[in-house]
């Protein structure tokens, strides 16, 4: 339980500092490289429970990226998308299950030619919400939760500041809403279009 | 070349029609034989269940045969409950006799034949059993079960504090050392008014009746007599026999003794028939086809009641696990089934609880046929009242609300084998269980019109603590003068009223669901205009019943759903006919 809450803090703590340091240089100076992707994917739920009556999904997530230091770049984005429904409990209740988040992480890269590998540390505030309804039950489950986000990828440059993006990341969520902790963490794999312009 | 296909064709046909023949006669030895037989080796003697799949041709002639057999008795009782039972049935059809002369030819011995479960039970080295599968109106064979009863270890006799009795008010009968056991279930209140079980046909099914001649007994209608174990009418101990009949004294006298300052039982007027279905030691080793076969002597005879202190569950004696909490369910063991069809055929079964209360168990410590929902299951208190530890608790596995009453089952003054004079103090269930049956007695000639079920339902109906029954000590300790005066309403309760709690697992929470069930009761005859259900908080002490459906008469379950694990309910139903008449509740508890 005490480790727990070190977790927790540890967190809480990580995501304040990096909103600090997006926050400095929130608007650019000019000459900033500024990018603007969206990206589209798969997203698996670790939680077998969570599996089997929703399944795994797809997500879509467009990001701005400011480069901050060089190679360093501070990257905010919002995952959504994921909305399932499935039958739950004992009578199939039907259900829908939504997860979104706001994510910022620090990012790494490098540059090779026209290729630009790129790892990923970050945290996001993940919003997670269930609903049954019908003639015998009507509930919501709706909470939050700060998550970890491990990932990596590469951007491949198409045409004048237009460029190919493919990643894969994984988001670390445990949450507990009740008595049941679930596993809702899961490996992101994506790709999409970004176009980078300086300021 | 076609010469070749066929040849190919024919002996694939062969093995198919082989294989399945062979599963097909495996499918018949139950896993429990198959691993005696394996742990004994195929030549060492087994005792085994043989089922046959019918009762051969003509069945509906063979009923009427059955029905036209029927000695007075059996056909007064049967009439009695014409309502509810069918007056004969296939029940009552003896086992085809053509399949036993074909089975003989391959068993050393044919125990005991049983009509209610269209089988028997044979003797037969385990080398013959696959032989026995193969003849074709085998249903299925099954292993014999064996048991040890365990009766708990006797305390210090009770004694009474004289100083703060109460005076005793004056009877008709000195009861001596037996006023507690009596006074306590309210006995001498119809003994004062002339009741006595007159007219009431008993069957003990016990480990053996020795000293029958004892000063208490002496006086006894005993009308037959039968050792089921040794194969004889002579229900005491003879030298090398199996068996000790000092528990069947005991229970005997308890429920009917007679000797004036020493010991009255509640039904000493009424008539006996004594079945020795044990073979019995302090703890009493007892299979499981002698009982049947006593119960179904006992209804050929007539037997309003059957008084039985015994008790099956394995895992309790030999640790073998054969039968579990789970198997008491009310409709497992083989013994349980033959009280079900016994009470089909309108005999109350009156048996006790089990002495196992102080045994650690999932659910509960009953033993079967306890579990039966038609069998009265009598746990025992002391003589101040409270619930002994050792009394079996309940629910059932399915959900039903057990011990059914209590009696005095601690320091029970009873008839000793050692003389015609001995007397003893014991302890146990297997004896709450007779002074139960014996009050039953005394309700039957007060009320010579009611059935089992009727008198079921009075008994529980009146009982101290039938507005909140529980499983430790059920309806609570019976008072047979309130009993004798119980009214019934035109309106009978459901039967078999029983909650299992479900898991019901959203993902992110889990609920808990309450699976209400119950049976149309038939005496009812389709009069019921809908079922009230109603459900008391057990957490909150001043809770009261809050009503949650009103289900129509076709209905049979209900959920109650959204509960948290911690949440208990004591629920209560009750059938409601068309002109508004409500019944008395059952209830059900987790």
């Amino acid at each position: 339980m005490k480790r727990n809450n070190y977790l927790g803090m540890l967190r809480t703590n990580f995501i304040i500092i990096f909103l600090l340091l997006f926050m400095v240089r929130i608007i650019p100076a000019a000459g900033t490289n500024l990018e603007l992707t969206l990206k589209y994917g798969s997203r698996q739920v670790n939680d077998s429970n969570i599996k089997e009556i929703y399944g795994n999904g797809y997500v879509f997530l467009p990001s701005v990226c400011v480069s901050v230091f060089p190679n360093f770049s501070i990257q905010a984005a919002y995952e959504g998308g994921y909305k399932k429904s499935g039958s739950v409990g004992l009578y199939q209740d039907e259900s829908t299950l939504r997860i979104s988040g706001l994510e910022i992480s620090s990012i790494l890269w490098y540059r090779f030619s026209s290729f630009k590998p790129y790892v990923q540390l970050g945290g996001g505030y993940y919003f997670y919400k269930q609903d049954v309804e019908n003639d015998f039950v009507r509930f919501q489950v709706d909470h939050k939760k700060v998550g970890f986000i491990l990932g990596g990828g590469v951007d491949i440059d198409l045409y004048k500041g237009l460029f190919l993006s493919l990643g894969i990341k994984y988001v670390q969520l445990e949450v507990q809403p009740f008595d049941v902790p679930v596993d809702l963490s899961g490996i992101r794999i994506l790709g999409g279009i970004g176009w980078g312009f300086k300021l | 070349m076609r010469k070749i296909i066929k040849k190919i064709l024919n002996l694939c046909l062969v093995l198919i029609i082989s294989t399945a023949g062979f599963s097909g006669q495996n499918n018949k030895i139950s896993p429990h034989l198959s691993k005696l037989i394996k742990q004994k080796g195929e030549n060492t003697v087994i005792t085994a269940w043989v089922y046959f799949k019918d009762k051969g041709p003509d069945l509906n002639q063979k009923i009427e045969q059955a029905r036209q057999s029927f000695n007075p008795r059996v056909q007064q009782r049967r009439w009695r409950h014409r309502h509810i039972y069918p007056t004969a049935d296939v029940f009552d059809v003896p086992v085809n006799e053509e399949y036993l002369v074909l089975l003989k030819e391959h068993v050393s011995r044919i125990r005991h034949r049983s009509r209610w479960l269209n089988a028997v039970s044979v003797e037969t080295e385990g080398a013959n059993i696959a032989g026995i599968a193969v003849l074709p109106f085998v249903k299925k064979i099954d292993k014999v079960r064996s048991f040890i009863f365990r009766d708990p270890v006797r305390g210090e006799p009770f004694k009474l504090n004289l100083e703060s009795m109460q005076p005793v008010p004056a009877h008709i009968y000195d009861y001596g050392p037996s006023y507690n056991q009596v006074q306590q279930i309210n006995v001498p209140a119809l003994h004062d008014r002339g009741y006595s079980g007159k007219g009431v046909l008993m069957c003990f099914l016990d480990g053996g009746f020795n000293n029958l001649t004892h000063e208490s007994l002496f006086p006894l209608n005993i009308l037959d007599t039968w050792d089921f174990v040794n194969e004889d009418p002579n229900v005491s101990d003879q030298p090398g026999q199996m068996g000790n009949g000092d528990h069947g004294t005991n229970t005997l006298s308890a429920a009917a003794g007679f000797m004036p300052g020493k010991l009255i039982g509640p039904a000493f007027g009424a008539d006996f028939i004594l079945g020795k279905t044990e073979n019995s030691e302090w703890e009493r080793h007892i299979e499981e086809d002698d009982w049947i076969a006593g119960a179904e002597w006992a209804d050929s005879l007539g037997a309003d009641i059957i008084s039985s202190s015994l008790g099956y569950r394995e895992e309790f004696t030999h640790g073998e696990q054969d039968y579990t909490w789970e198997d008491m369910d009310g409709e497992t063991t083989i013994v349980t089934k033959g009280a079900s069809i016994a009470a089909s055929r309108g005999i109350l079964i009156v048996n006790s609880a089990g002495n196992e209360g102080n045994i650690p168990a999932p659910q509960n410590t009953l033993v079967a046929p306890a579990d039966a929902s038609s069998v009265l299951a009598v746990g025992a208190v002391d003589p101040s009242g409270q619930r002994t530890g050792f009394s079996s608790v309940g629910p059932t596995a399915d959900g039903r609300i057990k011990p059914d009453v209590m009696a005095q089952g601690s320091s029970v003054y009873a008839a000793g084998v050692n003389g015609v004079s001995d007397y003893e103090y014991v302890y146990g269930t297997s004896f709450s269980c007779p002074l139960t049956a014996g009050t039953a007695a005394l309700l039957l000639e007060v009320h010579p019109d009611w059935t089992s079920l009727e008198l079921m339902e009075a008994i529980k109906m009146t009982a101290n603590n039938s507005s909140s029954p529980n499983n430790k000590i059920g309806w609570g300790i019976v008072d047979a003068e309130a009993a004798s005066e119980y009214i019934f309403k035109k309106v009978y309760a459901p039967k078999d009223f029983s909650v299992r709690r479900l898991e019901d697992n959203y993902g992110f929470f889990i609920q808990y669901v309450d699976r209400l069930s119950w049976a149309a009761n038939p005496a009812n005859q389709d009069n019921i205009q809908f079922y009230a259900l109603s459900a008391r908080r057990l957490e909150d002490e001043n809770a009261v019943f809050v009503q949650i459906a009103e289900l129509d008469a076709q209905t049979f379950s209900y959920d109650s759903r959204g509960l948290l694990g911690s949440e208990t309910f004591l629920y209560r139903l009750t059938a409601v006919d068309k002109e508004g008449i409500e019944s008395n509740p059952v209830y059900a508890r987790q």
